[in-house]
């Protein structure tokens, strides 16, 4: 693994971009670049792995809304066989969301296969990932607290249904710092104009500093990050006039009051602006991508085109240093199927299977997957019980997520929920554990990393919840 | 009742001894010997500052200029800075008082308020959203908002500070400021849409036990929720005592804030609209009857059944915690999507909006709606004992105060005074942790640092006071001078410590001391907070409306920035780029971060660009030349007029002709909310 920006399979190198770009800053930016390149410093907090890390960089693919296990991941044939029946009284009647009181279970009519040498099994609904379940480890046996979505999502963001707490890729870039300069280090993309259950508080810092918050990427946007341009009537003769005079007057201000570091910290915050201003156009401009890599992530279909191209601007990303990135698909609870299952899924799914299995293998053969976690999953699962008829409701005792990459053993499951993918029966997995092992991959420890709060050490995962070591030495 | 709680304020005997558990030292300030600090010293302040600099053989800064002590006094006080007028004014007032009376125009500048509220705004995670999901606003909520400015304002000591927000419904006469201060313990988050009824009350009353320990106590309370506090003197009990305070708690949002006068009006002509309705109503009643039965009865059949019977429960047979339950479902009626008459008939619907047009002919009789205040009440009936989780026989829990301040005190438990009670042991004289939280949070406000580094946690894990006589003299004078801010204010803007330039001839060796200067041997150089780095662009466009209080409005209205609508969810706006809080836990010290988003921001950001244009437009129709104008901008921007080579690259950039370069102007101006020197005080 190297800390250097590996150069995309792309004719145009950065000065050619910087140059050519269209974009108000890139002369500005690049003027930058020639006299900063070799007085770099590093940027944020030092790097400080607990163990030697086994991944460097995390792709969440976050299925907003929950999307049901017993339909893609965990078969459940005696669903099939007791359909249209209530619960049997062995199964504890929980708490549902809606409440609906009673409700038959629902089959899931799906056509399930096992995959690959492992032999892992999928449903005929992600076709694409079923021919990658080699590389994907399976947790059948995730639960969480919140029962709806304000609560699930932000747990799975944050480790608690309750908001306030830093999110986990804050965690990360608090606890390793960035090993890049032009980008932020957390990342977040969403695949529709909606905005996510409980909005940017999905990403945020919580009570450590907001230089640790996610920011949003705009794929397709002309401005891929808010106020990355002047407005188009600022030329960049003018932004240079402007700057240059700005940074004299900073200058002069700062030699009246030496020793204080702040102000020359805010001086260099316009540079790593500038910088931003130059990468951020390159890392989402996908012109030197080739037609077969676009294709592979299927961009050359209405239906995937969206959330493959998110994925592949994933890849771009992880290539050029970003340490963590979150692709909502679905964004604003769309997989939540209280009615119509086989419609919502159905759809859903198309739209993302091929871009999620582009992603993995082009990860993979670009020597990318080793150093990074994929991970795949929602907020919850959804309940063996049918809603309104054709519908499931929120399940958070019992779901599926799944890990490919960052050394995580690829076809095995981990855990199981009950006959009817209820409750999480074995080796079951609190997010607490989910988190703890995604930052124990990452080369941090869950229980080692703190903040200092109000005096009292916060950990990550809230001074619970362990690392899973099933995830790299197989079942 | 409320003295017998007073007088059991006494350390436990045999506790460790912990410095803020312990009663204040009468001290006196120490005399200073060397002669040149003996001149220096302003107050009792300075002789204790002064003193251990010299201690250790240091010496404090010289005195800032007075532009700079101007501007730095103008930012504490009122958030905003001085314009050219005001600096011209007090530079030549050569009076020896002329510092005093600056001081003075200043605390009654209703300005003042507006800009020491936000430090009380962030304690209490004030916000006007209701957080989870959706997010929903809270549209009466703002009055909480003005009761505090108005409290900063108004000088209230800070016993009916602390007795109206914890207990303002207790009070007697039903003062509207009373209920509105209630609000308080409306301020946490919520939803609606929640079935999990039981475990949403019961997150929402740990957190408001959190908050008040984090606030009123300066204690992480939260820790001993599931354990005895593993750092600190508080057990799981005590953690449970505080909260059985709150037990009986509940919510009301159909009380008005109006005096008794205003709702005896009210309910004299509303008697007469009632009259001349009576039948419409009737009509209307019955069309919508089945419409909300059926709603009822789907809200109420969405609970898990225990939740259910506690509605279906007449209130007069409920105990406190089945009628909270019962508030919820309630809420879950009024606010789930569309409302009950969202699936109305088409015929139904006709008749309605035909009835109502009928009802609204006699709008001339109706009385105007009195305001709606957010707040709360004590439930009228038996209250549900607190218990500790996991006690398996359900041992009640009495409301009771820190075991380790004091031991032997059980708090009467008339349920109409409960919190009243827990306001008096806060504000008791003799409790010697809260009123040294509270001075602490006004000297960390003055100096960016408190004397205890760590002002929601005096306990182990937090620091100890850097000069710990100096805070017992200050609280000891606080209590003496009434509990009143702003004569504390004053004593402490009078020092020499406060007056000190930023810049130390020494610091570069100071630093190797006291690399943070916790020993006050300058002055420490502070970002402008986020609401005055956006009010002072609107104050020096000239745009900024000095309205006082109100409902709050959207970010694009050029008012203060404490009147800007604030959303929990919502952490991408300007004020947030500047590390304003998410009103989600309470903050007590800010973090001050420099990232490329807000240069970006500053730079790039149509808010910015335009502010510099109207500025702009503002200084090209007072001043026909150019070196005239550039001088005000610099000196309206930084505090201090510019350097003659400042002025000469300001003149290089914008040409001799204001006129025919009026967008170099705009530039100008722009770069000028960009520079450090107006981001900055120093």
């Amino acid at each position: 693994m190297s800390d250097s920006h590996q150069p995309a399979a792309s004719h145009w190198n950065r000065r050619d971009f910087l140059q050519h770009s269209g974009v108000g800053f890139g002369a500005v930016a690049l003027q930058w670049m020639l006299h900063q390149e070799n007085a770099r410093a590093s940027v944020g907090t030092p790097a400080a792995h607990h163990h030697p890390a086994r991944a460097k960089h995390v792709i969440w693919l976050f299925m907003e809304g929950g999307p049901s296990h017993l339909d893609l991941l965990d078969p459940k044939p005696l669903l099939s066989r007791l359909a249209g029946q209530p619960l049997p009284p062995s199964f504890k009647e929980p708490i549902t969301a809606m409440g609906e009181k009673g409700a038959p279970l629902l089959e899931a009519p799906r056509q399930w296969k096992r995959h690959g040498q492992s032999g892992l099994w999928a449903s005929e609904w992600i076709p694409e990932i079923a021919t990658c379940m080699d590389d994907i480890a399976v947790i059948r046996s995730c639960w969480t607290n919140g029962i709806n979505h304000a609560g699930g999502v932000c747990q799975m963001n944050t480790c608690i249904n309750v908001a306030g707490r830093p999110s986990l890729g804050a965690w990360v870039d608090y606890g390793l710092g960035s090993i890049n300069e032009n980008l932020p280090s957390f990342v977040v993309m969403c695949d529709t104009k909606g905005r996510p259950v409980n909005g940017p508080r999905n990403w945020g810092s919580g009570f450590i500093p907001a230089s640790h918050q996610g920011v949003r990427i705009h794929g397709t946007a002309a401005e891929p990050i808010a106020h990355l341009n002047p407005p188009a009537e600022f030329s960049p003769a003018r932004q240079r006039d402007k700057l240059s005079l700005l940074q004299k007057f900073n200058r002069e201000h700062a030699r009246r009051h030496q020793d204080q570091s702040e102000l020359e910290a805010r001086i260099r915050s316009y540079e790593l602006a500038f910088r931003m201003q130059a990468w951020a156009p390159e890392a989402v401009d996908l012109r030197g991508e080739t037609e077969e890599t676009k294709a592979l992530y299927g961009m050359d279909h209405r239906d995937t085109e969206t959330f493959g191209r998110n994925c592949l601007l994933a890849r771009r990303l992880v290539e050029r240093g970003v340490r963590f990135i979150q692709l909502y698909c679905g964004t604003g609870s769309k997989w939540d199927s209280h009615t119509g299952i086989e419609a919502n899924h159905s759809r859903l799914c198309r739209s993302m299977d091929k871009p999620v299995a582009g992603l993995l293998r082009d990860l993979k053969r670009r020597g990318l997957l080793e150093e990074t976690l994929v991970i795949w999953g929602g907020e919850f699962g959804r309940t063996p019980m049918s809603e309104k008829g054709d519908g499931r409701d929120h399940n958070p005792t019992g779901f599926s997520i799944w890990m490919a990459g960052g050394s995580v053993q690829g076809g095995q499951t981990i855990g199981a929920t009950d006959e009817l993918g209820l409750y999480a029966t074995s080796d079951r997995m609190h997010v607490h554990d989910i988190h703890a092992s995604i930052l124990w991959l990452l080369g941090l420890d869950n229980m080692v990393l703190t903040f200092d709060h109000k005096g009292r050490p916060e950990r990550p995962t809230i001074n619970e919840g362990a690392f899973n070591p099933k995830l790299i030495r197989g079942a | 009742m409320v003295a017998a709680a007073v007088a059991a304020i006494a350390p436990a005997a045999g506790s460790d001894g912990w410095w803020a558990f312990r009663p204040r030292s009468s001290v006196t300030p120490p005399a200073l010997e060397n002669d040149h600090s003996q001149t220096r010293a302003r107050n009792g302040i300075d002789q204790f500052v002064f003193h251990r600099l010299a201690q250790q053989n240091l010496s404090p800064a010289p005195s800032a200029d007075k532009p700079t002590r101007l501007r730095r006094l103008y930012y504490d006080l009122i958030g905003l800075p001085p314009t050219p007028g005001e600096m011209d004014a007090f530079l030549q007032d050569e009076a020896p008082d002329a510092w005093e009376r600056q001081i003075d125009v200043l605390l009654e500048d209703p300005r003042y308020g507006e800009h020491w509220a936000t430090l009380w705004l962030d304690l209490v995670r004030y916000s006007e959203s209701d957080g989870w999901n959706q997010d929903a606003y809270r549209p009466h909520i703002w009055r909480y908002r003005d009761y505090v400015v108005k409290a900063f304002n108004e000088d209230k000591p800070y016993t009916d500070f602390v007795r109206e927000q914890l207990a303002g419904d207790e009070m007697p006469g039903g003062h509207p400021d009373h209920l509105e201060a209630a609000g308080f313990l409306r301020l946490g988050i919520f939803e609606y849409n929640q079935r999990d009824a039981r475990g949403h009350w019961n997150d929402i009353m740990n957190e408001m036990t959190d908050t008040v320990g984090d606030v009123f106590l300066g204690l992480s309370m939260a820790c001993a929720r599931c354990h005895d506090h593993k750092f600190d003197d508080i057990s799981q009990r005590d953690y449970f005592r505080l909260r059985a305070f709150f037990e009986p708690i509940i919510w009301r949002d159909d009380l008005k804030a109006a005096t008794l006068a205003e709702k005896a009006a009210y309910a004299d002509q509303l008697a007469v609209w009632n009259e001349a309705t009576e039948e419409i109503r009737g009509e209307i009643d019955a069309l919508v009857k089945p419409y909300h039965d059926r709603k009822w009865k789907t809200t109420v059949e969405k609970f898990p059944l225990d939740i259910q019977a506690c509605f279906l429960k007449p209130e007069h047979e409920r105990n406190s915690w089945e009628h909270q339950m019962a508030y919820l479902v309630s809420r879950q009626f009024l606010e789930e999507g569309g409302g009950p008459l969202k699936n109305i008939s088409q015929e139904d619907q006709v008749q309605h909006e035909a009835l109502k047009k009928k009802l609204a002919a006699f709008d001339h009789l109706k009385p105007k709606a009195l305001p709606p205040v957010m707040t709360v009440k004590t439930f009228a009936g038996p209250s549900t004992p607190t218990t500790i989780p996991g006690d398996k026989g359900k041992t009640a829990v009495s409301p009771g105060f820190l075991t380790a301040l004091s031991p032997h005190a059980e708090p009467a438990t008339d349920a109409t005074q409960l919190r009243t009670t827990l306001a008096a042991w806060i504000t008791d004289p003799d409790n010697p942790l809260t009123t040294r939280v509270i001075v602490n949070r006004i000297w960390q406000r003055h100096f960016g640092r408190g004397l205890v580094s760590t002002p929601n946690n005096f306990g182990h894990k937090g620091s100890r006071p850097s000069h710990p006589e100096l805070l017992d003299w200050l609280t000891e004078r606080f209590i003496e001078d009434g509990w009143r801010f702003k004569q504390l204010h004053r004593l402490i803007l009078t020092s020499a410590t406060w007056q000190q330039a930023s810049d130390h001839p020494e610091s570069s060796n100071y630093k190797k001391h006291d690399p943070e200067n916790t020993l006050l041997w300058s002055a420490p150089v502070r970002r402008l907070r986020a609401e005055s780095i956006r009010d002072s662009m609107l104050h020096l466009s000239g745009e900024l409306q000095s309205k006082l209080g109100g409902p709050s409005v959207d970010a694009e209205v050029p008012r203060r920035s404490l009147y800007v609508k604030r959303f929990r969810n919502d952490n991408e706006t300007f004020l947030h780029a500047f590390d304003m809080t998410s009103g989600l836990k309470s903050m007590a010290q800010r973090n001050s971060t420099t990232t490329p988003t807000q240069s970006l921001t500053m730079f790039n950001s149509r808010y910015t660009l335009e502010r510099a244009e109207v500025w702009a437009d503002r200084l090209c129709a007072q001043h026909a030349a150019t070196p005239s104008l550039l001088h005000q901008a610099m000196r309206s921007a930084w505090g201090r007029p510019p350097s003659p080579a400042e002025l000469d690259d300001a003149l290089q950039f914008v040409g001799q002709d204001p006129q025919t370069s009026r967008q170099r102007v705009a530039d100008f101006c722009h770069v000028l909310l960009n520079s450090n020197e107006f981001l900055y005080v120093p």
